[in-house]
């Protein structure tokens, strides 16, 4: 199974993903930089990617918009989707929830590598 | 019902999905505050490990730990009480860019640097990065040693800025302190959070940078605000 990994910040996803390889996560990533790159990945992926970790601001498409999508496409609606965004806000946070009630993890950067891995951890299979 | 389907989806049917659903939800008022700040703070960790590793090949014994926390403020200046950064005498130095001169000059800045070490340390960093010896007991020497370190992470930084497509900023001089600065560190109007990188030699926090920045910083291009 792999993981894909959604931001527009190479410097983001380099640390995402080191500190996903440093804890010993063995899944394939793949990476988009915005959420329609990460539309066609998922399009052609979906059937083997386990988890997203989706940035909120991007140009083009942002996270929130994709993840609005997801939900209603009944082969992507099942993906788990973190959340991975320097917002911490209280609005934020409760517009993730109510665009996808089943989120599975709101992570604010800048995050701990063990909030990270106990994050995905759940996830990865 | 829809069928199963194991093939690959139609990205046209996905992206018009995703737009009825942008709309229908109104997602486009939604900001993420911040975003560009904490892949600042990355280009700024990323800049204080080059300028080590190019110099001496030195690396810092773990990751750099990255936090976001409130600046203590007044008069539109931050407070700085360097001792909660470290047990002993803590010398720092603090540096501000701006679009141009003029802004500099009206104080309207739009990042700010600090680098904080221990006094006693500061010899064995600037040796690190091939300068020469300096007395950790002359106040004035430590002083322009550690604005030394913080202009080249400055310098440095700037760069990785120009990488991640901002526009060249104007950089002020450097203004050291000892333990505190009575009158305060100017920041970019309206910041009320700084990115605080620690970094660690041999197990311990030995060197501190605090970035703040507002969230207008200008690109290189007007359409490129974000890259």
């Amino acid at each position: 199974m792999k993981i894909l990994v959604v931001d527009d910040s190479l410097l983001d996803r380099k640390l995402l993903i080191r500190g996903l390889m440093k804890s010993g996560v063995s899944q394939e990533i793949l990476q988009a930089e915005d959420g329609e790159q990460a539309m066609g990945i998922l399009a052609e992926n979906y059937m083997d990617i386990c988890l997203v970790l989706l940035d909120w601001q991007m140009p083009k498409v942002s996270g929130i918009e994709l993840m609005a999508g997801m939900v209603k496409i009944p082969e992507l609606a099942t993906i788990p989707i973190i959340m991975v965004t320097a917002s911490g806000s209280d609005e934020n946070k409760l517009a993730a929830r109510q665009v996808n009630p089943n989120l599975a993890g709101y992570l604010v950067k800048p995050y701990k590598s063990e909030e990270l891995i106990s994050a995905v951890k759940p996830f990865l299979r | 019902m829809q069928e199963e389907n194991f093939g690959p989806l139609d990205v046209r049917k996905l992206k018009e999905i995703i737009q009825e659903e942008s709309a229908r939800l109104g997602l486009r008022s939604y900001s993420s505050e911040g975003e560009s700040a904490f892949t600042l703070s990355l280009a700024l960790t990323a800049a204080v490990k080059k300028i080590f590793f190019e110099k001496s090949a030195t690396t810092f014994s773990a990751e750099p730990i990255i936090e976001r926390n409130l600046v203590t403020q007044f008069v539109q200046k931050m407070r700085v009480d360097a001792m909660e950064k470290f047990n002993s005498t803590t010398v720092f130095s603090a540096l501000q860019f701006a679009l141009n001169e003029q802004g500099l000059e009206r104080q309207e800045y739009l990042v700010t640097l600090v680098v904080y070490l221990e006094q006693k340390f500061l010899p064995e960093f600037l040796r690190l990065l091939k300068y020469s010896y300096i007395d950790s007991d002359d106040e004035a020497e430590v002083k322009d040693g550690c604005g030394t370190l913080v202009n080249l992470i400055a310098g440095q930084y700037k760069r990785e800025m120009a990488n991640l497509g901002y526009k060249d900023l104007m950089m002020s001089h450097f203004d050291s302190f000892i333990n505190t600065a009575p009158d305060g560190i100017g920041i970019p109007k309206g910041t009320t959070e700084k990115y605080e990188i620690s970094f660690e030699v041999e197990g311990t926090k030995r060197l501190v940078v605090e970035m703040l920045t507002t969230a207008i910083l200008p690109a290189v291009q007007d359409n490129k605000k974000w890259k």
